[in-house]
C-alpha cells in the first residue's frame, strides 16, 4: 500500500493560490526530496499533509487514512517535524521526549523504553539531562526527529531538516534520514537547497508557485527532460582539435568548454559511445578522462524552473 | 500485565511501587509537563513566596494594630481579612491569569502544532492547564491554611464561614481558570491576545475584591449562613459555576479541535443544560421559598434566556452543511437522527436547539403558572423566545443565502447583539428629534425589554403594536430561514441513510469473510 498519497490538494490564502492541485505519492521505504524556492508552497503542502491546514479541495490519505475523515488516526500513523518549533524553556531532553510519549498514550515500561531507543537512534543518550534551551540547532534537530519517531509512524514529513545546519549535522542527519529510510518507513524531505537532498533521497518532487512541476525518480526526470546524456572528455591535445575530431562523431552536439576539456551533449547507447570512444583514440586525440552521466540535482531543478526563477 | 507479575503478595514496596506507577500513566501529560517546568522555573516559586511573606507582615502588622487599640475581640476578623485578602488575590487573579498564559504561550513560544499533532485530545489539553494551575492553588491554599487556622484560634470567626468561604473560592478559582484558558484559546495573534488579557485581568481583580467582599461578610455576620434567602442564592450560585466552567470547557475544546470535527454539539448540549438548570431552580423556587412570586420564574427564565442568547447567535451562524467527518457521526436510525438534529452543527440546527429550548421552557413553565393561575408568566416566555427567535434568526438567516467565509460569519456574529442595540436606540433618537416623549424613554414598540416589561403586567393596550411588529418578524424570519431549515433535515436524513448503508456494507463484507473458508 502507498504509505502517503497527495491527491489533488489546492490552498489558497486570500487570493493567493498557495498550493494548486499538487498530487503525487510515496511508497514504504523511500525517500522523497520535496524542493522547490522559497514560497513555492512546500510547507503548506506538508502542512496539509501533517492535519495543521485544510485543503479547499483534494486530500492525503496517509498510510490508508484520510487526514480530513480521520484527522486523530492519521495523525498516529504521521510524524511530522516543521520547519521551525518552539521548545519548552526549563525542560530536559529527556523529559521533553517523556512529556510526548505520555501523550502519545505510552505507559510504564514501554514508556521508558521507547525514550531511550529514540535517544539512542539520534545519540542523545548521554545529553538526556541537558536543559533543551542550551542545545545548539543541530542537537534540536535531532531531539525534534526523536520526538517524530516516539510513536512509530509509517510516515514522516521533515519540512527543511537541514537549514542552518553546520556540515557536520548535515553529514549526520542524513544518515539518520537513510536509517529510516531503510526500516521501511516513508520520508519526505522538503529543501529550497538541492545539494542538501541529492544524496539522500530517491526520488524528488518539484514545486514553484504552488504546481507540481516534476515528480519521480532523479535519473528519469532527467531523461524526460533532456533525451540525451551530458559528456565530459579532456585529452593531451589542444581544444580546438578535440573539438574538431568531436563534431566529425554523429550524435554529438553542443560542445562547449568546462576545466580543461569539453563538455558535449550525446545521443545514444552505451555501445555507440564505447565505439565513440575507441574512434577518439584511433585519431589520435589521447583522452585521459571520458566521463559524464551524472545526474545532477541542481540542474534538473535549474532546466525545471528556469523561467519562473527571477 | 508488566505491573501485576511485579507485585507478588506481600511485597508491599512493589505493590506500592506498581500502584504508583500506574497512578502516573494516568496523569494528564500536561499537568506532568507544566509542573516540571513550574517547580524548575522561577516564576510561581518567587510569587508564591512573595505573598507568604505578604500575608504574614499584614497578618502581623493587624496584630499589632490591635495590640496598640486594645481592641481584641476583632482580631480574628481582622486577621482573617487580611491573610484571606492576599490569598484571594492570588488564587483568583494570579493562578488563573497563569493558566490563560500558559495556554497563550503554546502559540507564542510555537509548540502548539506539535501538541495538536500528538494523539492528546483538546480536552487534555484544556483539562491539563486548568490541574496545572489548580494545583498551585492548592499550594496557596496549604501555606495560608497555618494563617486561617490562627484566625479561628484567635476567636471571634465562625468556622462554617471559613469553611464556606474556602470551598466556594476553590469552585470559583476552578471555575476562573477555565474561562482563563477558553478566553486563552479565542485569539493568536499579538494585538488580539493583548486585548484578550486586559480583558481577563479587569474581570479578574474584581473578582478578587469581590471575594474578600463576601467573606469578609461571612466572618462578620456569620448569622447570614442560617437565612434561608443566602442559603438558597449560595446553592443556586454554587450550580451555575460548574455550568459556567463546563461552558468554558467546551469552548476551550472546541476552539483546540481539528475544523473538520465536530465543535459545536457539545456547547449546545451546555445551552441546553443552562436551560434546564434554570427552569429547575425556577420550578424549585416557585413551588417553595418564593410562592407565587411570579417575578422570581421571569427572571431566571430570562437570565437562562440571556446566557443561552450568546450560544444561539453562534450556532446560528454556523456553516449549514456538515462536515466531512460529522457527515459520518449522524446516527443511523431515522428516529434517533432526527431527535438529535437540534444538537447537530449547522446553523439552521441552531435555530431547531433554540425552539427546542423555547418549547422546554414552556412545557415547564406553563404547569407553575397554571398551578397559581399566574398566566402573565406563559405570556412572558412566549414572546421572550419568540423576540429571541426573530433576533438571531432574521439576520442570520438572511446571512446564510450570502455569507460563506468566517470572517463573513464573525462580521455576522457582530452585527446581531448591533442591530437588536439599533432597535432600540434609534427610535429613541427619533423621538428626540420629533419629540416624543415615550420614544425618548425607551418606550416604544421595537423596544423588545419594553414590549415585555408591558406583557408582564398584562398591560396588553401598550404591548399591541410591538406584538404586531413581532408577529411580522416571526412571519419574516419563517420565510427567510424555510430553505435552510429544510435542507438541514433533509441532510441528516441523507447522512443517516448513507450510515446505514455503510453499515450494512460492512456487515456484508465481514459475513462474506467469515462464510470464506478457513486456512
Ligand atoms: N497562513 C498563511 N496566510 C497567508 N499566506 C500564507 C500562509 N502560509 C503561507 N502563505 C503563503 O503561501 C505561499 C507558500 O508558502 P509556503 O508553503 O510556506 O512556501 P515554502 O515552504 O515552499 O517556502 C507563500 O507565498 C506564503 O506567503
Ligand atoms: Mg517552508
Amino acid at each position: 500500500m502507498t504509505a502517503l498519497e497527495v491527491r489533488g490538494i489546492t490552498k489558497t490564502f486570500r487570493s493567493l493560490k498557495a498550493v494548486d492541485d499538487v498530487s503525487f505519492t510515496v511508497e514504504p521505504g523511500s525517500i522523497c526530496g520535496f524542493i522547490g524556492p522559497n514560497g513555492a508552497g512546500k510547507t503548506t503542502t506538508m502542512r496539509i499533509c501533517a492535519t495543521l491546514e485544510l485543503p479547499d479541495h483534494g486530500d492525503v490519505i496517509v498510510d490508508g487514512v484520510s487526514v480530513l475523515e480521520d484527522p486523530r488516526r492519521a495523525r498516529r500513523k504521521l510524524g511530522f517535524m516543521p520547519d521551525n518549533y518552539g521548545a519548552y524553556p526549563q525542560t530536559t531532553i529527556r523529559e521533553y521526549l517523556d512529556f510526548y510519549a505520555r501523550a502519545y498514550g505510552l505507559t510504564g515500561k514501554a514508556r521508558k523504553k521507547t525514550v531511550d531507543q529514540v535517544m539512542a537512534f539520534t545519540s542523545l543518550g548521554p545529553l538526556e539531562e541537558k536543559l533543551i534551551n542550551t542545545l545548539s540547532k543541530g542537537m534540536k534537530q535531532r531531539l525534534c526527529l526523536a520526538k517524530t519517531m516516539l510513536h512509530d509512524p509509517a510516515v514522516l514529513i521533515l519540512d527543511e531538516p537541514a537549514a542552518g545546519l553546520d556540515p557536520r549535522a548535515r553529514v549526520e542527519l542524513r544518515e539518520l534520514v537513510k536509517a529510516l529510510g531503510a526500516m521501511g518507513k516513508a520520508l519526505l524531505i522538503s529543501s529550497h537547497i538541492l545539494t542538501e537532498l541529492a544524496e539522500m533521497c530517491d526520488g524528488v518532487a518539484v514545486i514553484e508557485s504552488g504546481k507540481l512541476l516534476a515528480r519521480g525518480r532523479v535519473g528519469e526526470i532527467q531523461r524526460s527532460l533532456q533525451p540525451h546524456a551530458t559528456m565530459y572528455v579532456r585529452a593531451l591535445c589542444d581544444l580546438a582539435t578535440l573539438e574538431k575530431a568531436l563534431l566529425e562523431e554523429p550524435g554529438i552536439a553542443n560542445v562547449r568548454g568546462e576545466r580543461q576539456g569539453l563538455v558535449f551533449d550525446y545521443t545514444g547507447d552505451d555501445e555507440a559511445l564505447a565505439r565513440l570512444l575507441e574512434r577518439l583514440v584511433a585519431r589520435g586525440v589521447k583522452p585521459v578522462e571520458f566521463a559524464g552521466g551524472e545526474v545532477k540535482l541542481e540542474d534538473i531543478f535549474m532546466s525545471l524552473t528556469q523561467g519562473t526563477l527571477q | 500485565m508488566t505491573s501485576e507479575t511485579l507485585s507478588k503478595p506481600g511485597d508491599e514496596p512493589a505493590a506500592l511501587g506498581a500502584f504508583l506507577a500506574r497512578a502516573d500513566d494516568r496523569l494528564n501529560p500536561i499537568l506532568v509537563k507544566e509542573v516540571r517546568q513550574a517547580l524548575r522555573g522561577r516564576y510561581f516559586r518567587n510569587l508564591f513566596w512573595l505573598t507568604v511573606v505578604l500575608a504574614t507582615a499584614l497578618g502581623v502588622f493587624m496584630i499589632v494594630l490591635a495590640n496598640v487599640d486594645g481592641d481584641l475581640d476583632e482580631l480574628g476578623t481582622n486577621f482573617f481579612m487580611a491573610t484571606f485578602g492576599v490569598l484571594s488575590f492570588a488564587v483568583h487573579t494570579f493562578v488563573p491569569f497563569w493558566a490563560f498564559q500558559s495556554m497563550g504561550a503554546e502559540w507564542e513560544e510555537n509548540t502548539f502544532d506539535l501538541l495538536v499533532i500528538s494523539d492528546l485530545r483538546p480536552k487534555q489539553l484544556v483539562v491539563g492547564k486548568v490541574l496545572a494551575a489548580t494545583v498551585q492553588a492548592l499550594l496557596y491554599y496549604s501555606a495560608f491554611s497555618p494563617f486561617l487556622v490562627s484566625t479561628f484560634l484567635m476567636g471571634g470567626v465562625d468556622i462554617l464561614a471559613i469553611g464556606l468561604a474556602i470551598g466556594l473560592s476553590i469552585l470559583v478559582s476552578t471555575t476562573l481558570s477555565f474561562l482563563a484558558v477558553a478566553l486563552s484559546t479565542l485569539g493568536r495573534t499579538k494585538i488580539v491576545r493583548a486585548a484578550l488579557a486586559m480583558l481577563l485581568a479587569c474581570a479578574l481583580l474584581p473578582v478578587s475584591a469581590g471575594a474578600i467582599g463576601f467573606a469578609t461578610m461571612l466572618v462578620q455576620a456569620p448569622n447570614v449562613l442560617r437565612d434561608r434567602d443566602f442559603q438558597y442564592a449560595v446553592a443556586m450560585f454554587g450550580s451555575v459555576l460548574p455550568i459556567v466552567a463546563l461552558f468554558a470547557f467546551a469552548i476551550g475544546c472546541a476552539r483546540l479541535a481539528h475544523e473538520e470535527e465536530n465543535r459545536s454539539s457539545a456547547l449546545r448540549v451546555l445551552a441546553s443544560a443552562i436551560t434546564v438548570v434554570t427552569l429547575a431552580w425556577a420550578a424549585v423556587g416557585y413551588t417553595t421559598f418564593f410562592r407565587g412570586e411570579e417575578q422570581f420564574v421571569i427572571a431566571l427564565v430570562g437570565a437562562g434566556c440571556a446566557l443561552a442568547m450568546v450560544a444561539y447567535v453562534f450556532f446560528a451562524t454556523e456553516p449549514e452543511p456538515f462536515g466531512r467527518r460529522v457527515a459520518r457521526q449522524v446516527p443511523s436510525s431515522r428516529t434517533l437522527a432526527l431527535c438529535s438534529l437540534p444538537w447537530l452543527p449547522g446553523g439552521a440546527r441552531g435555530l431547531a436547539l433554540l425552539i427546542g429550548n423555547a418549547l422546554l421552557t414552556l412545557l415547564v413553565v406553563g404547569p407553575l403558572a397554571l398551578l397559581e393561575g399566574d398566566e402573565s408568566i406563559v405570556v412572558f416566555t412566549l414572546a421572550l423566545y419568540l423576540y429571541a427567535l426573530v433576533v438571531v434568526g432574521l439576520p442570520s438567516g438572511i446571512a446564510s443565502y450570502f455569507v460563506r467565509t468566517l470572517r463573513g460569519r464573525t462580521a455576522v456574529r457582530v452585527a446581531i447583539p448591533l442591530l437588536l442595540g439599533l432597535a432600540i436606540f434609534l427610535p429613541s433618537i427619533a423621538g428626540m428629534l420629533l419629540d416624543v416623549h415615550a420614544w425618548m424613554e425607551l418606550e416604544h414598540p421595537l423596544d423588545p425589554f419594553w414590549v415585555l416589561a408591558c406583557l408582564v403586567d398584562l398591560n396588553l393596550a401598550d404591548a399591541g403594536p410591538g406584538l404586531a411588529l413581532l408577529a411580522i418578524g416571526v412571519v419574516l424570519t419563517a420565510i427567510v430561514n424555510a430553505k435552510r431549515v429544510g435542507n438541514a433535515v433533509a441532510e441528516v436524513l441523507r447522512c443517516s441513510a448513507e450510515r446505514r448503508a455503510r453499515e450494512a456494507a460492512a456487515a456484508q463484507a465481514t459475513h462474506t469473510t467469515d462464510a470464506a473458508p478457513q486456512r
